[in-house]
């Protein structure tokens, strides 16, 4: 039997909690939050977000297989081993 | 906009009982940012992978990095010790990651994207004591 390993790198963009406060000191009524980062923080995040929530929408489904069984699922036990 | 762990995985996860729900309130978000913190995506990470399995996992955390509309939010000292405060101050039998939500979206007065009553609770009560 063959194997292969793969190594597998996620990089996630990450908002800190003085980058937060500058997008709210700049923020206008007419403004969303995403404005605020285009207008402020431009190249460095938004060359690596290149997709917006109807993408998303289309990635998720795609990735369904029709189950029509739903469930109601319990987080904690399976983050926690517990129940609430 | 604060996301919850309950309405990334029911986003996520076709066989959670909101799902569809998720997907409706998902594609309302036109303008806003979804701030989605740090302890959230673990904790999402961990019941994806459980129920789908570890690549769909990682697809899902591609798909959040390259997001526009989808920022992780880490919390940073100050941040840790305030909500320990609430936590000393309130005493309600809720775990750590749900005190973290209730206070982003209580302290920064962010709407909530959330199907937990739990937390939609604790932050109505919260708000009867403040």
């Amino acid at each position: 039997m063959h194997t292969a390993k793969v190594i597998l790198i996620v990089k996630v963009i990450s908002l800190s909690e003085e980058a937060y406060q500058i997008l709210k000191r700049n923020k206008k009524p007419s403004m969303s939050f995403s404005d605020i980062v285009i207008t402020h923080m431009k190249d460095d995040i938004s060359k690596q977000k290149t997709e917006d929530i109807n993408d998303l929408i289309k990635w998720i489904r795609l990735h369904e297989t029709g189950a029509k069984k739903k469930e109601k699922i319990d987080h904690d036990l399976i983050a926690y081993g517990v129940k609430r | 906009m604060i996301a919850d762990s309950s309405f990334l995985i029911a986003l996520f996860l076709e066989q959670d009982e909101n799902h569809d729900n998720a997907i409706i309130d998902f594609s309302k978000v036109i303008t806003d940012l979804i701030l989605i913190p740090d302890r959230v995506l673990e904790e999402v990470f961990t019941v994806v992978t459980y129920k789908n399995g570890i690549l769909y996992a990682i697809k899902v955390l591609e798909r959040i990095k390259l997001n526009k509309r989808c920022f992780i939010y880490h919390l940073n000292s100050s941040e840790e010790e305030a909500i320990f405060a609430l936590i000393n101050k309130l005493k309600i039998r809720i775990s750590f990651i749900d005190y973290c939500v209730a206070y982003l979206t209580i302290i920064k007065n962010e709407e909530l994207l959330c199907y937990d009553q739990e937390i939609i609770s604790f932050k109505k009560k919260y708000k009867s004591i403040v």
